[in-house]
């Protein structure tokens, strides 16, 4: 048990903080159109890789640093405390970086894992589809074999960032006459290929972040697949384990730095003075604190070598919980007018907390399953 | 920041477990003095251990002061008695190093309140404020009058404690001695609940297994695992911030008292929704006497409720929150 942070990582720290005192954008100066907002968050990206901190902890031959996970902690939590925007490598950092490193061959994370990290390929990540979002593994998009390498056919939806995206790894049917679970592979579809179309949506903040996928006759070469044919579920339990889990500590950071936000606004607005509201913003800074803690103890055992388990679900309820409680105390302490864009597009945002990922109702699931051991329905 | 338990305190965790199991109701106080769970500071046990302990103690409901003598003996030796603090005031906000009870002339007045276990307790620990500082009296429970108020925990018997011109065994430390203690005292009557509530949680998984209703375990219905699912979480964040406000303790953070504000602030809240699930979970077979459930309800409530109820650790949150603000 220690919570101070090792001389290596004080070291760390203080180096990253160094960087973003000269480098870290202003808010006033990040584009607002999209397409110009992604070239300039890629450049951000890039100039934090070429300093060491993206990929930090993944191995070295491969373009990352090579250090201990711990250390990319740190340095997320730092770029978070700062107000630093988000990557545009989410996906492929969080999810099928993740995935490649841990079931690709050498070939594919050599082609693949540097450009994530520097930002030069984004990845968009095609396992939803308008059939099978909850019940993931009833997703009917098929891969087929042929000499050409696979072919697949059918519609993925909710595709974050899916029209920015170089690589998107598809969850395909390829072997039907398998149990649901078994007969499902993970594939790399270049998003240039004939027969792919992609079709960004509006959501409810006014962006159009995420976009719908049709595949007709989309020509994938053999090699690739990611791990061995039917793998693909296991590798999409894997890499959803470790968005879950790993997220939840910058995140929290991000979190607190919103609290702050909101504890000046409402200094600013003449409401802070009532109880009322100070207890509301007490009682949304302590899901965040024991976020924090929670986060800190569960990840604990997989910063010390173990994998991310079930244990990240409840890690994931509470990252929900603190982040809508705090968007909505937003807006009672501020009112609708006092809130403003900035709060208006988090609190809505918020809402989508407790479904991407794996539905709140999902993570109860998972923990009932398999941590509680209840018997089944 | 490295959360994890180490060998030696697994280690511990148990053998207080088997202690308490084994030991009859007459007998645990001093064998947990024998063992070595009052020794703090230096190779000795830290706030972590003692929440360990607490929790262990809580497990099992053991009628006893450990979580309130183990905060006083975090900050004090006082040679492992059985000492309560007496953090509470009537009729006053929650603040324990800002006491209206008064020492005059070498003597102390005042009056307390909410003080658990009080009636088994040798000694008592009372902050009083002497020429314009606060203090800690150390005095004889026998000096005082103690006077039984209606509670839902007859086992901790919260009471009123009330001191007219005593004269104390001896005056320790200061107000952030005081603050120690309260911090510590929070802590692990927060580590106390939720062994109870652990315990408790526990109970109704099993029993969700066995009770069958429609033809099938009540534990195959979603509505029960999903409420089962929300305790453990409870439950778990609950040990997390206790963990992180002992910890912090022993590190002696800057931040320590926050820290123990809000792992009361949510422990308090979070138990008392495990037991409430857990009532749930049972259905009528709760409402007998003889069945455990409700006296880890009484105990949660009641230890929610020591040294500061959840509400009062909420306002000395939101107190930080605005007094950094402006
Ligand atoms: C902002 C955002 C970004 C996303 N990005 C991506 C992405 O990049 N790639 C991707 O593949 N997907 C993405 N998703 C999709 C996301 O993973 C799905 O929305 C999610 O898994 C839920 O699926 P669904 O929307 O089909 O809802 P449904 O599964 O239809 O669920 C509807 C409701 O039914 C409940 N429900 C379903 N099954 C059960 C059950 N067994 N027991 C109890 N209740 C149940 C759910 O909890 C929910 O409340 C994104 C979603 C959002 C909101």
């Amino acid at each position: 048990m220690k919570l101070a942070l090792e001389p290596a990582e004080q070291l760390l720290q203080e180096d990253v903080r160094a960087f973003l005192a000269t480098h870290a954008p202003d808010a006033s100066e990040i584009p607002h159109a999209l397409d110009d907002r992604m070239a300039f968050l890629r450049e951000w990206q890039a100039r934090c890789y070429e300093a060491g901190f993206v990929g930090r902890a993944w191995p070295a031959e491969f373009g990352g640093g090579g250090r201990p996970t711990s250390e990319q902690i740190v340095v997320d939590q730092e770029l978070a405390a700062a107000g630093a925007p988000e990557f545009p490598s989410v996906v492929g950092l969080d999810v099928l970086g993740p995935a490649i490193l841990a079931f690709g061959t050498d070939e594919q994370r050599a082609r693949y894992v540097r450009p994530i990290l520097a930002a030069e390929e984004l990845w968009a990540q095609g396992f939803s589809e308008p059939e099978a979002g909850s019940d993931l593994a009833s997703l009917r998009t098929t891969a087929v074999e042929t000499d050409e390498g696979w072919v697949l056919n059918g519609q993925k939806t909710w595709i974050s960032w899916g029209q920015f995206a170089r690589w998107c790894g598809v969850l395909a049917r390829t072997d039907p006459e398998l149990p649901k679970h078994k007969g499902i592979s993970l594939l790399v579809v270049d998003m240039a290929s004939p027969g792919l179309e992609v079709r960004p949506m509006e959501q409810i903040t006014g962006h159009a972040e995420f976009c719908e996928l049709f595949l007709d006759d989309v020509v994938v070469p053999s090699e690739n697949m990611l791990g061995g044919r039917g793998d693909g579920w296991k590798i999409a339990m894997h890499v959803v384990g470790h968005e879950r889990g790993t997220a939840a500590l910058p995140r929290q950071v991000m979190l607190r730095t919103w609290l702050d936000r909101l504890v000046a606004d409402a200094a600013a607005a003449g409401v802070l003075a009532d109880e009322r509201a100070q207890d509301e913003l007490a009682r949304a800074l302590i899901e965040i604190e024991v976020l924090r803690h929670h986060a800190s103890r569960t990840m604990a055992a997989f910063l010390n070598g173990g994998a991310v388990g079930p244990e990240s679900s409840g890690v994931k309820l509470l990252m929900a919980q603190a982040e809508q409680t705090l968007c909505a105390t937003a807006l009672d302490v501020l009112g609708d007018a006092g809130a403003g864009p900035f709060w208006h597009e988090r609190y809505l945002y918020s809402r989508a907390a407790s479904v991407y990922g794996g539905t709140q109702q999902i993570q109860r699931d998972i923990i009932a399953n398999r941590i509680l051991s209840l018997p089944a329905e | 920041m490295d959360l994890q338990l180490t060998d030696e305190q697994r280690w511990l965790a148990e053998s207080v477990d088997e202690l308490v199991a084994r030991a009859d109701a007459g007998s645990v106080w001093r064998s947990l003095g024998e063992f070595g769970a009052f020794e703090v500071g230096g190779d000795g046990l830290g706030a972590v251990e003692l929440a360990l302990i607490a929790r262990g103690l809580g497990a099992r409901l053991a009628p006893l002061p450990y979580a309130d003598a183990a905060a006083v003996h975090y900050a004090l030796d006082l040679g492992g008695a059985a000492v309560v603090p007496c953090l509470a005031e009537p009729g006053r906000r929650y603040a324990p190093a800002e006491p209206a009870t008064a020492i005059v002339d070498g003597r102390v007045s005042g009056e307390k309140d909410a003080v658990p276990y009080a009636a088994a307790a040798e000694l008592f620990a009372v902050p009083a404020t002497a020429d314009g500082d606060a203090v800690l009296a150390i005095v004889s429970a026998t000096r005082t009058s103690i006077e039984a108020r209606p509670t839902l925990d007859e086992t901790v018997a919260p009471a009123h404690v009330r001191l007219e011109e005593v004269e104390p065994e001896s005056i320790e430390g200061d107000a952030e001695t005081i603050r120690t203690i309260a911090a510590a005292a929070a802590v692990l009557v927060s580590a106390e609940a939720v062994g109870a509530a652990g315990s408790l949680h526990e109970l109704a998984r099993e029993y969700a297994g066995q009770r069958r209703q429609f033809g099938r375990p009540i534990a195959g219905f979603q509505a029960l695992r999903h409420i089962l699912a929300d305790m453990y979480v409870q439950l778990e964040s609950a040990w997390s911030s206790v963990l992180y406000a002992a910890a912090s303790l022993d590190e002696r953070d800057a931040d320590a008292t926050r820290a123990s504000a809000i792992s009361k602030a949510y422990a308090a809240r979070a138990t008392q929704q495990v037991a409430h699930g857990a009532l749930q979970v049972f259905g009528g077979i709760a409402f007998t006497a003889e069945h455990p459930a409700h006296r880890h309800l009484r105990r949660i409530v009641v230890r929610g409720g020591s040294y500061g109820s959840a509400r009062d650790h909420e306002r000395a949150v939101a107190r930080s929150l605005a007094r950094a603000a402006s």
